[in-house]
């Protein structure tokens, strides 16, 4: 019996050890990439091996407009990050502690909005974009001129009341006893006192979550921003503008050579921040996904 | 008897408050509500303008023939009918028949898969952590970066990554993307490997939340490894495959980045999906009727899966 469990074990740490390489393997190739000659690139068997920082081609990189849009990545990503968690923990502190009606039905009302499929609504929300009335040209009637689109704030708009951080913080502060905002109430708290400085302390592993969460989605936006402020790149989001670097620096081509370590430095400068954020707080992740997200 | 009359006394009549102080006693009564509709309120404005009313605009749209210059004519139900006929040698039944194997595929590859690693990583083994940080590490990527990082990888000849490190093997370099065996397992793997971490990370918290105390009970009963796994930890798992179906249902039946990204539909339309179809017709052939048709049939197509999921398995397990 121990014995099998031993080989159990080896068998494991083989099937962990190998699959894991291959999950990794094609962004590690990216990354070790990112750091090699072009001559060396080519060389590699498995993974290119790094001898280089390749100072050029990061300068040349972040010259051609990385900073800007990492700056303005940065910018949506902390805005995002802001309204989601206030807008959650406002949201659902009233669906879990206040009593009054129509609860249900809002509270179902804004759980719709989680099973509908985002991407398909992306055209319908171009032309609501489109036609919003009295912005870019357009008159009262959202006629005339080319609304959001094109204008930055067109990758503001949309998402302040997100259905998904309303539930999750709902579940979690159904977990936390009302007692605990008694005493405070006796002194006369008011609400936000009550949600930030009662139950804030005692909500964080559900607010990293969401943190997490919604920097990512913003940081990894493609689609939106590709279809509403193309022509525009002073106001793409990093995942569009490296690629819309390999239009401008000419690295990419079909028949000529390949300049592959470039390449792998603009997708290395889209992907390290997700990866790190990731690294630092993926217990907190995990644990508030899996402490509120689940047991409703 | 006395103490009832004074405390009639004391109180003032209905007709000596003033409005004020009616107000304020309404307001007493009321206080909760009124807390909480005077922040619901905007929200569900909010709410409704940017997201119902695209949805109408979806539905309106879908039956007319539109393309964006001229104005929208209405065409009744015409898009749908061109959606359900053998139009171009049934096309667009084609390309919904083609999205939904490739969501199946994905979504049994995802969930078996993703059960055996996660049953793999519950053990009680040293270093599992790092295990699953490696596991859920690609879905924190941006699927648009990895699929342009793909067609580097892809490229024919030895240009691309993969012909290039195959070719050191001594095997001959494969058009891959227009290659029509291994195009859409390309496709299906790409989508898998995107998403099943996320599967992994929630059949583990699934996993972790079962009692042990039912398997002591079972092995004094003297079930064996296998039995436990059959009548313990699967239906023990109902609610999170229940969760993991639905939400992957519509994560993969939307998927975009291969058609869109690397192979523009090819080859032979194999990797044609609805999503690229919807995006292609609205915004490449400017039908905006057409696309907008195709986004209801597949957000219909949603709600029924999704209806039948919980129906099912409300009527097996009561959940």
């Amino acid at each position: 019996m121990r014995k099998r469990r031993r080989i159990i074990t080896i068998l494991s740490y083989i099937f962990l050890s190998i699959t894991s390489f291959i999950m990794v393997y094609p962004v590690l190739f990216m990354a070790l990439g990112a750091f090699t000659t072009q001559d060396r690139f080519l060389e590699a068997l498995i993974l290119p091996i790094p001898n280089t920082l390749n100072p050029k081609i990061f300068k040349a990189t972040f010259d051609a407009g990385v900073w800007e849009a990492y700056r303005f990545t940065f910018i949506r990503c902390a805005f995002y990050i802001t309204v989601t968690v206030l807008v959650g923990l406002i949201g659902g502190y009233i669906f879990s502690k206040l009593r009054f009606p129509g609860k249900n039905r809002v509270f179902l009302l804004f759980l719709s909005g989680m099973v509908m499929p985002g991407v398909l609504m992306l055209v319908p929300m171009y032309l609501q974009m489109a036609w919003f009335p009295l912005v870019g040209g357009n008159n009262i009637l959202g006629q005339g001129g080319h609304g959001f689109i094109g204008e930055w704030p067109v990758l503001f708009i949309y998402g302040w009341v997100p259905p998904f951080a309303i539930f999750l913080l709902k579940q979690s502060f159904d977990m936390i006893p009302s007692e605990y905002e008694d005493a405070a109430k006796m002194d006369g708290a008011g609400m936000f006192t009550i949600i930030f400085r009662i139950y804030g302390p005692l909500l964080w592993p559900p607010i990293v979550a969401l943190i997490i969460v919604s920097f990512l989605g913003t940081w990894n936006d493609y689609l939106w921003p590709s279809m509403t402020i193309s022509g525009h790149p002073e106001y793409y989001p990093i995942a569009l503008r490296t690629q819309y670097l390999a239009v401008t620096l000419g690295e990419w081509s079909p028949v000529g050579t390949t300049n592959y370590p470039a390449i792998m430095v603009r997708s290395f400068l889209a992907t390290w921040p997700p990866a790190a954020v990731y690294f630092l707080l993926q217990r907190y992740f995990v644990q508030g996904l899996v402490a509120s997200g689940l047991k409703g | 008897m006395t103490l009832k009359t004074a405390s009639v006394a004391l109180r003032p009549r209905e007709e000596e408050l003033t409005r004020l102080q009616r107000l304020a006693r309404w307001y007493r009564r009321h206080r909760e509500a009124v807390i909480a509709w005077s922040f619901l309120t905007p929200m569900v404005i909010y709410f409704i303008i940017m997201t119902f009313v695209p949805l109408g605009f979806l539905i309106g749209i879908s039956f007319t023939e539109w393309n964006i210059i001229t104005p929208p004519r209405w065409v009744g139900s015409q898009n749908f009918k061109v959606i359900f006929s053998s139009y171009k040698n049934w096309f667009y039944l084609k390309v919904i028949g083609r999205t939904v194997l490739y969501a199946v595929a994905i979504l049994v590859l995802n969930i078996v898969g993703g059960f055996f690693v996660a049953l793999v990583l519950n053990q009680d083994l040293r270093g599992k952590g790092f295990f699953r940080t490696l596991w859920y590490l690609p879905s924190v990527f941006s699927g648009a970066v990895i699929a342009l990082l793909l067609r580097i990888y892809l490229a024919p000849s030895t240009q691309g990554v993969l012909n290039m490190i195959l070719f050191k093997f001594g095997i001959q370099p494969v058009d891959w993307t227009h290659d029509p065996f291994w195009m859409p397992i390309i496709t299906v793997l790409f989508s898998v490997w995107q998403g099943i971490g996320f599967t992994v990370i929630f059949f583990l918290a699934g996993l972790q939340a079962i009692d042990l105390n039912l398997y002591d009970a079972a092995r004094i009963d003297g079930a064996n490894d296998l039995q436990l796994l059959r009548y313990i930890t699967i239906p023990q798992m109902v609610p999170m495959l229940l969760f993991i179906s639905v939400t992957g249902m519509i994560g993969s039946m939307q998927m975009w980045e291969v058609p869109k990204l690397i192979t523009a539909g090819g080859p032979n339309d194999l990797t044609y999906t609805l999503l690229y179809s919807i995006h292609n017709d609205a915004f490449g052939a400017l039908e905006m009727g057409m696309g907008t048709a195709q986004s209801l049939v597949l957000f219909v197509m949603l709600l029924v899966f999704i209806g039948w999921q919980l129906n099912q398995y409300r009527k097996q397990y009561g959940v």
